[in-house]
C-alpha cells in the first residue's frame, strides 16, 4: 500500500475542528487545508489530490454542487471524496450526497471515531486496484422504495420491475440523479429529449403525468414548482 | 429571510431561461424578498445601477455577454461594486468554476438547483 505520506490529501472546510479531525484520523496524512472551494479548485485544476475530505457546508458553493463539479470533470472524477457535515442529517440528505458521488459521508461529531478506519479502507481499496481510480462503478440509485439501475436501464419498485418506455426511463434517471433539485421544463427538453424537434413544454407536462402514475406507491413525488419546473424527491 | 419591521431586502435575478428566472423569483418572493428581474446582461447592469439590489443572482450563459463579464463590469463601477453576486448556472466545468470563484462572486450554484440550499445561501450572502 502506498505509504500515507505519499498520498496527496486535502481538507476543504472552513471549520478548523474538521481539518484537525481529518489530520488526526490518519497519522502521516498531513492534509493541505482549504477553507473554501475557490482555493481548492484552483489547485485541483493542475494537481488533483488522491483524497479530498469535503465539508458539505462551504462558504462559496454547496458541498453537493462541488461534488457534481468534481465528478463531472475528467481531471477530478476519479478522486476519492469523503463528505463531512456537522450536525444531524436526514437519511434523504445522506443518500443524496452519496448518490452525487461521495465515496463516504461522515456526520460529525457522531461519526468521528469512524473517520480514520473508513478513510483507511478507502485508501486500501484504491491501492488494491493498483492506485488506479478506474471507471467509477455506476451503482443503482435508491430513492424512496424505488431502485433505478443505470447499467440495466431498469427501475424496480419493491423488487418488481416497472414498465417504462426508454424516454420515461431517461426522465426517471435524470430526476434520480437530480433528486431534491428544481428542474426546469427547458432543462428536461435539453437533457432528456435532447432538443428533439417538435417537443414542446406541453409534451413534457404530459409525460410527467404518465410517469407520476407509474411511480404511484413508490414513496417519491414529482412536484410541480410554480408551474415552471419539477422537483423529484422522496 | 426578511424579518418583520426590517427593510425588505431587494434581490435582482438575471437569467435568460425564463423558467429558472421565474422559479428563482417565485422562491425569493415567497421568502419575503423584493425581486427585480432581467433577461440580458445589459438589462441586468442597468437594473443593478438603478435598483441597487442587496444581492444579484446571475446566470453565466446570457445572450449578450457572459455573466462573468457582467460581474466584471459591476465590480468596475463604484455604484455597483459592492453588490454581492451569486452565480447561477447549468455549467459545471472545473476551469469555469475556478474562474468564477476567482472573479469576486460570493457563490456558485449549479442548476438544476436545490431550492432549500438556494434560499439558505441567499440568506447567508445577504448577512455577510
Amino acid at each position: 500500500m502506498t505509504p500515507l505520506k505519499k498520498i496527496k490529501a486535502v481538507v476543504v472546510s472552513p471549520r478548523p475542528d474538521i481539518a484537525a479531525l481529518a489530520g488526526r484520523s490518519l497519522p502521516g496524512l498531513n492534509p493541505r487545508v482549504y477553507t473554501g472551494a475557490a482555493g481548492f479548485i484552483s489547485a485541483a485544476v493542475s494537481a488533483p489530490p488522491d483524497l479530498a475530505v469535503v465539508d458539505m457546508d462551504l462558504p462559496d458553493i454547496s458541498g453537493r454542487d462541488l461534488l457534481l463539479v468534481l465528478r463531472r470533470n475528467a481531471k477530478t472524477s476519479g478522486m476519492l471524496i469523503a463528505a463531512v457535515s456537522w450536525g444531524a442529517k436526514s437519511a434523504t440528505e445522506v443518500s443524496a450526497v452519496l448518490d452525487t458521488g461521495a465515496d463516504e459521508y461522515f456526520i460529525l461529531p457522531k461519526d468521528s471515531a469512524l473517520v480514520g478506519p473508513r478513510l483507511a479502507n478507502l485508501l486500501a481499496a484504491r491501492a488494491l486496484r493498483g492506485g488506479d481510480a478506474g471507471a467509477r462503478e455506476e451503482k443503482p440509485l435508491k430513492i424512496g422504495r424505488l431502485e433505478v439501475n443505470v447499467v440495466s436501464r431498469t427501475a424496480a419498485l419493491k423488487g418488481r420491475e416497472l414498465s417504462l418506455t426508454a424516454l420515461e426511463f431517461d426522465m426517471l434517471l435524470y430526476f434520480s440523479r437530480n433528486s431534491g433539485r428544481v428542474v426546469s421544463r427547458g432543462t428536461l427538453v435539453q437533457q432528456v429529449w435532447k432538443n428533439e424537434l417538435g417537443v414542446n413544454l406541453r409534451s413534457v407536462d404530459k409525460r410527467i403525468e404518465v410517469l407520476r402514475k407509474k411511480l404511484a406507491d413508490s414513496g417519491v413525488n414529482i412536484s410541480t414548482v410554480f408551474g415552471l419546473g419539477y422537483i423529484f424527491k422522496a | 429571510m426578511s424579518r418583520k419591521n426590517s427593510p425588505v431586502k431587494k434581490i435582482l435575478v438575471v437569467d435568460d431561461e425564463t423558467d429558472y428566472l421565474n422559479i428563482a423569483a417565485g422562491l425569493l418572493e415567497a421568502e419575503g424578498y423584493a425581486v427585480l428581474k432581467a433577461v440580458t446582461g445589459a438589462d441586468g447592469l442597468a437594473a443593478a445601477g438603478a435598483g441597487r439590489p442587496d444581492l444579484m443572482v446571475l446566470d453565466i450563459g446570457l445572450p449578450d455577454m457572459s455573466g462573468l463579464e457582467v460581474n466584471r463590469r459591476l465590480k468596475q463601477d463604484p455604484a455597483t461594486s459592492a453588490i454581492p453576486v451569486l452565480l447561477f448556472t447549468v455549467r459545471s466545468e472545473l476551469d469555469l468554476v475556478k474562474k468564477a470563484l476567482a472573479s469576486g462572486a460570493v457563490g456558485y450554484t449549479v442548476k438544476p438547483f436545490d431550492p432549500d440550499q438556494f434560499l439558505r445561501d441567499v440568506a447567508r450572502y445577504l448577512k455577510s
